[in-house]
């Protein structure tokens, strides 16, 4: 949410996500249903690293700009079986690429889930048209 | 650098010194939340989500208080309390745990305690948040989307967050609360705005199960599988509808709408035992509108909590939301009038006020009696005026409970004062009082009062919720 819409008068309205270029990537749920938001860790720099726990797991999510893009890594911790995450269920290639660690790119983004496994670290590079 | 400017009301300074606090230089300080914090250090959160720690808040000479940003990037939070070595905030969207890892003085993780109730784009999905009860849980009220809708998940509620991140569904009809906290006997209480369904602001008892009047977010039952709370009849009284539905728990004091003020804020309970003045286990409600601090005393009669609210402190520089009362006395508040005017009309504020010493000729308490009312004063009275009916004076009305936004005055009484007993020690009387009515707002004026040395009320009007009149 385009939290700065609230910094002028009331802030009527509802307000949209924060951002340009804004791009829907999923239009259902990409985690598990059980999945629980613990927060999120700054670096010195100020780049988040977002905690999800998922049953006694944790996903790691951090997020940093990039030379051409936004590259997010994901991990996941603690043992038990891969999880499967969709990166992206609608076609976007019109607006952005996604790669997935050292892929190349396609003339479209895969709807498929992504397949992480526990200890291993996948990297994704968005990048704007 | 800094441009300190003192008070003042009439007469207030004499009792209390309010001094504005410096806040750092360049930055937009709507202050939503306080917190009191070891070594007399004070946090404050704005309404843009930054989290300011102050040093030298407490000392005499305030142009030297230093700042310290300590966190930022938190939607508008509405709460906030220093527990177990971290700041532990309530904002739109969740209950945060802020903590320095590395000890640099500037928050590293934004912990999330608690977000399972909704949000959307709306404006006024406002969470308001006190600091732990008892069980170490933080009561949260929800407020309406837009104030009159509930778009998102549990909003009109009043939800209870558990140390460990349970969301307990505790009260339903909540409108548009301004602040929460808790009385010297550890309930919570409310502050809801006048609009729908609430005639007049007024100061609200969570009593946990209860119905607080809005039906608007009533659906939220259902993901909880809870009863359905009540849905009044529209237009009707509020003591018609307690008697259909018990779980109505009435307004434990009504603020009357333009004449106590017109949007009541933050909570604080006087829990110093006398170093702010003689108003020990009394609240005080921060009023954003009329930029002053209401101060109301409460009791329990058959069950329900009712009381007095008395005007207090003004001149304040901008309209007020959080409150904070320090184990000095020292009250610390804060203010805003961004989206909402205010009499104080500076945008934001950070004031604290001390009590000089000397305490004023007031109306201590205002309580229920079988027959009347029963006044406790600061001090003695003079026993020719205080005896006097005719030194008082007594009207009464209610407010329609409806859909519409607010409510003219309804219902107007005229009860008598027909006696008026002085205590032998002269600083209580007993006011005896024909026609009374249950559920009406009974205002009370002494402007013939005065005290044993001559001097008039500070303040000789105050205002009683008559939820109940005593056996």
């Amino acid at each position: 949410m385009d939290g700065g819409h609230h910094w002028t008068d009331r802030g009527q309205g509802a307000e949209p996500p924060a951002g340009e270029k804004v791009v829907t990537l999923n239009t259902t749920r990409h985690l598990p249903k059980e999945a629980r938001f613990r927060g999120y860790r700054l670096d010195p720099a100020g780049n988040p690293t977002f905690s999800v726990q998922i049953g006694d797991r944790i996903l790691l999510d951090s997020w940093r700009a990039g030379p051409d893009g936004l590259i997010r890594q994901l991990t996941l911790n603690g043992d038990g079986p891969a999880i499967d995450l969709v990166l992206c269920d609608k076609p976007t290639a019109d607006q952005l690429t996604i790669q997935i660690d050292n892929s190349t790119p396609a003339s479209s983004n895969s709807l498929s889930p992504i397949n992480l496994t526990p200890g291993k670290t996948t990297t994704v590079t968005y990048r704007w048209k | 650098m800094f441009l300190l400017t003192g008070l003042t009301l009439a007469g207030q300074e004499e009792y209390y010194v309010r001094q504005q606090i410096p806040t750092p230089p360049g930055e937009i300080m709507e202050l939503g939340s306080i917190a009191l914090l070891p070594d007399k250090q004070i946090a404050v959160a704005s309404r843009r989500g930054d989290v300011w720690i102050c040093k030298g808040a407490y000392d005499e000479d305030l142009s030297k208080v230093t700042w310290k940003k300590f966190a930022t990037g938190i939607h508008e939070p509405f709460g906030m309390f220093w527990k177990d070595g971290s700041i532990f905030l309530t904002q739109r969207p969740e209950v945060t745990r802020l903590k320095d890892e590395d000890g640099d003085g500037i928050a590293d993780t934004y912990e999330t305690i608690c977000d399972k109730w909704g949000i959307n784009g709306d404006y006024h999905e406002y969470a308001f948040g006190t600091p732990p009860d008892k069980n170490g849980d933080i009561w949260v009220v929800l407020c309406l989307t837009g104030s009159g809708g509930a778009a998102s998940d549990w909003r009109g509620w009043c939800m209870r967050v558990t140390p460990k991140g349970e969301m307990i569904p505790t009260c339903s009809g909540i409108r548009s609360p301004g602040g929460i906290g808790f009385n010297a006997e550890g309930d919570a209480f409310y502050t809801d705005n006048q609009g729908l369904w609430n005639g007049s602001s007024s100061l609200k008892w969570l009593k946990p199960g209860s119905f607080q009047g809005n039906p608007t977010g009533n659906k939220y039952h259902k993901l909880a599988n809870l009863p359905a709370p009540p849905q009044p009849t529209d237009p009707s009284r509020t003591m018609t509808e307690r008697k259909k539905f018990p779980e109505l728990v009435p307004p434990a004091v009504i603020l009357p709408h333009g004449k106590v003020g017109n949007s009541p804020s933050g909570i604080a309970c006087d829990t110093t035992g006398g170093k702010f003045g003689p108003w020990a286990k009394q609240m005080y409600i921060a009023e954003q509108t009329a930029s002053q601090v209401q101060r109301i005393n409460l009791e329990k009669v058959n069950g329900l909590y009712q009381g007095a609210v008395f005007h207090f402190l003004g001149g304040f520089e901008a309209g007020l939301v959080p409150i904070r009362q320090a184990e000095d006395g020292t009250l610390f508040v804060g203010g805003t009038n961004r989206g909402w005017a205010s009499k104080g009309s500076k945008p934001f504020t950070f004031e604290r006020v001390r009590w000089t010493g000397k305490t004023p000729f007031e109306i201590l308490t205002m309580t229920a009696t079988s027959d009347g009312f029963e006044l406790t004063f600061t001090g003695p009275v003079d026993p020719a005026t205080a005896g006097n009916p005719a030194s008082y004076g007594m009207e009464a009305w209610t407010y329609i409970y409806q859909s519409k936004y607010g409510s003219p005055e309804v219902d107007q009484a005229t009860p008598k004062i027909t006696a008026a007993t002085v205590s032998a020690d002269k600083t209580k009387v007993r006011l005896k009082v024909d026609g009374r009515v249950q559920g009406l707002v009974h205002h009370l004026e002494a402007k013939g009062v005065k005290s044993a040395t001559g001097n008039t009320l500070w303040h000789p009007e105050g205002w009683y919720t008559l939820n109940e009149i005593p056996n």
